[in-house]
Parts: structure tokens; C-alpha cells; sequence
């Protein structure tokens, strides 16, 4: 006689898994919000300790992995630091351009920010860098959308979820994140969109715009979500797009999105 | 590469080779619970793996009880190489079926060189967390034992 497959474990297996599929694809928005606001606030205290013990953690253990590379690196940064010397006699003159090129673009004042500085406390722990959590949230005036930068002004993501002493920052890496941005040498428009974690592009560009590699990308400000002119990151490779009626291209985030520790979240 | 041990999942493999699924299941759901909510992903998808790896996990038990040292290694790196290859294969399913579902772009795998490195980094995880494993595995049956009725009826 053979075996039953319909045995109480398989029964119960089976109900798990469609009880799963059906809180996956038909849950109702922020139906279990309640019960993670809940767990996040109770967590939080031990969440910043362990996060950062366990970065400091990880820094001692990739300095002691790396100790052979450092008189490379050393000798590295001494011609490098040769370079930037006669570099910053340059960047002097061009600062004056600068300021008037800025004025010239109406980018937006970096000064001017109503910045709330914070702490990263937690990240995906997919390590795709796809999310980050802070250390300040609703008590001191964060609101869902805000755009978060870090010092010089590059734009890292915006404020997805609000709690009361903590955010959700999703990043530029993030499938749902878009920003509206353009190319600073030529002009060309198009949405910055992160691809699942894997890195950003720079999509929906017309095939009449110019697009090089190095080029620089700023956020556009158009549809009012982020402020314009901060800076998102430099074009590393051009193509087309898989319908071939637009450019894409991949960029290099102007922030390593992978270890970031202080951001700004831009409340105004 | 950021390679994170997913400690939850060894845990569950582990638990499911000494004491089987049915005892595992309401471990593996409250633990994937627990992470869905810190990992800010929808309720049920580290529900789904867990569960899904301790049922598979499970028909390895009995060999792994009854085998000798070199089987119950064998067997418990193809659990734990199995365990990662089904967690990330279920990743990648249910969010390309949600990326699919909601925003109709079309379904995408990739596993590349990642999985292997995911594979070894896990197994030698485990061979570190194991022995600790095994004591806390023998403190709570010997609790288990002491607090449960049946095991006083004559």
C-alpha cells in the first residue's frame, strides 16, 4: 500500500503556505504596521547598541584583514595628496565660476537647508543596500517623504516610514525610488531609478539628449519631491534602453550607500 | 561583497534535524514573524522560507540521527547548503512575483557566484554556532523533560 501524501504534516505545511501567499499578495496596506511600530519601539534601545557595536566590529575586523594593504595604501595617498595640492590651487579659481555657474542654474542654496542630522542605527540586512534606519523620527518634526543628504549635499534617498524615534530611509538604490534628475554638462533629462538593490540608472532619457560617461547628475527638483541641484552620483556606462526608444544610463552614487553613518534629513 | 549570516535560517535547520518539523513550525513561523517585521518586508515571506526549508530540512532528520560522524556532517551541509539555496531561490521568487504582480515587470533570477560564496560563508558560520547550538538544544529538552507530565506517568 502506498505512502499518503495527504499526512497531517503535509496539511499543515500547505496551510502555511497559502496563510503566507495570501498575507503576501493580498494584504491590505500597513495592515501589520501597528504590530512593527510596536516591535521597532520596543527594540529600539538594543537595535543602536548592537548596530553599533557590530559596525565597530566590523571596521576592527576588515582594518585587521587589510593591515598588509596599507603601506600601499600610504604610498597611494602620498602622490595622491601631492595631486590635490596643486588641484586645490585650481579649484580656488574655479570656485569663484562655481558660485556663478550655481546662480546661473538656481540650484538650490545647501546653506539654506533646515537639516536634522541622525544616525544610521540599522540597514537591510540583505546587505543591498537598500534601505537604512536613523536614529530620529517623528519627535523632532521628520516627515514621510523628506529628502535625506549627506554633508556636501548628495542626495542619498528620502524618508520612507516615520516612527516615533526612528526612520525608514529608502535609497537610491531602492526599486521604488525615483528622482527626477538631469546630466549638468549637456542637459539631458531623465528619472533617476534604483534596480533592486543592484546599483542606479539613469533612465527615460530622450535619444536626442547627449549623455558621456563622467558626466555629472543632479536632481532636477521637477515634480517638487526633492529640492534641485543635489547631487546624485556620475554616469559610468551609456546605453540603450531594452525597447530601444530611450538612453539609459548606469550611474555611480555620488555616496557609498552601503556605509553610510550620519545623514541629514532635509525638513524643509 | 556584504555577505550577512542568516543565523534565523541555520537555527531552524538545526532545530528541524534534532527535533523534527512539526515541533520546528512554530518556531520557524514566529522567527520569520520576527524578521519580516525588522527586515521591513511583507508579513509572511521569511514565514514562508522558514517553514519551506524546515519541511525539506526534515527528510534529512532521520539519516542525520542515525548516521555516524562523517554521515551526520554530510548530512547536515546538505541541509545547510540546501537551506540557503531554497531561502535565496524563494527571495527572488516571491519578490520578482511581486514585482511582477504589482508593477508587471517580467520575473528575473540571477544566481551568480554570490550563492557559492553565500553557501561556504554559512556552513562555516554554522560549524562555529553549532556547538552552542547543542547546548542549548540539550538544556531545553532536559527542561522539556522535567516540566512535562507525561514523562512522570508509570
Amino acid at each position: 500500500m502506498g505512502r499518503k501524501f495527504f499526512t497531517k504534516r503535509t496539511i499543515k505545511f500547505l496551510a502555511v503556505v497559502v496563510v503566507c501567499f495570501g498575507l503576501i499578495f493580498f494584504n491590505p496596506g500597513g495592515f501589520f504596521s501597528p504590530l512593527r511600530a510596536l516591535v521597532l519601539k520596543l527594540a529600539y534601545p538594543f537595535q543602536k547598541t548592537f548596530y553599533l557595536v557590530g559596525q565597530s566590529t566590523e571596521r576592527y575586523l576588515s582594518l585587521a584583514g587589510s593591515f598588509w594593504e596599507v603601506k600601499k595604501e600610504n604610498d597611494r595617498l602620498i602622490k595622491e595628496n601631492y595631486f590635490l595640492q596643486s588641484e586645490n590651487s585650481n579649484l580656488k579659481e574655479q570656485k569663484k565660476e562655481n558660485e556663478l555657474l550655481r546662480n546661473q542654474l538656481k540650484l538650490a542654496p545647501r546653506e539654506k537647508f533646515n537639516l536634522e542630522a541622525g544616525f544610521v542605527i540599522g540597514q537591510d540586512p540583505q546587505g543591498l543596500g537598500n534601505w537604512i534606519m536613523i536614529d530620529k523620527g517623528k519627535n523632532v518634526g521628520i516627515q514621510t517623504g523628506m529628502s535625506v543628504i549627506i554633508s556636501q549635499g548628495i542626495l542619498v534617498g528620502r524618508v520612507e516610514e516615520v516612527f516615533a524615534d526612528s526612520a525608514r530611509i529608502i535609497l537610491l538604490s531602492h526599486a521604488e525610488s525615483a528622482v527626477n534628475a538631469f546630466d549638468l554638462e549637456t542637459g539631458a533629462k531623465g528619472v533617476l531609478k534604483g534596480e533592486y538593490g543592484l546599483g542606479v540608472i539613469l533612465d527615460l532619457v530622450s535619444q536626442k539628449e547627449v549623455l558621456n560617461v563622467g558626466d555629472t547628475v543632479l536632481s532636477s527638483g521637477l515634480g517638487g519631491n526633492f529640492p534641485k541641484g543635489l547631487l546624485l552620483g556620475k554616469i559610468q556606462e551609456v546605453r540603450v534602453s531594452a525597447d530601444k526608444l530611450f538612453q539609459q544610463a548606469v550611474v555611480n552614487p555620488g555616496a557609498k550607500l552601503q556605509s553610510l553613518e550620519v545623514v541629514f534629513v532635509i525638513k524643509n | 561583497m556584504h555577505l550577512v549570516p542568516n543565523l534565523i535560517l541555520l537555527f531552524v535547520v538545526f532545530w528541524t534535524l534534532k527535533a523534527g518539523f512539526e515541533k520546528t513550525l512554530k518556531i520557524a513561523i514566529f522567527s520569520g514573524i520576527i524578521l519580516d517585521i525588522f527586515y521591513f518586508w511583507p508579513i509572511g515571506i521569511n514565514v514562508l522560507i522558514l517553514v519551506t526549508v524546515s519541511f525539506f530540512a526534515r527528510f534529512l532528520g532521520r539519516r542525520f540521527l542515525v548516521g555516524d560522524f562523517f554521515f551526520r556532517s554530510l548530512w547536515l551541509m546538505v541541509a545547510v547548503s540546501g537551506a540557503v539555496i531554497l531561502n535565496e531561490f524563494l527571495t527572488q521568487l516571491i519578490f520578482s512575483g511581486l514585482a511582477f504582480f504589482q508593477k508587471g515587470i517580467p520575473f528575473q533570477f540571477s544566481f551568480g557566484w554570490r550563492i557559492v560564496l553565500e553557501i561556504i560563508f554559512h556552513l562555516l558560520t554554522f560549524a562555529i554556532i553549532y556547538w552552542p547550538l547543542q547546548k542549548i538544544e540539550a538544556l531545553i529538552s532536559l527542561y522539556g523533560r522535567r516540566i512535562d507530565p507525561k514523562y512522570y506517568v508509570k
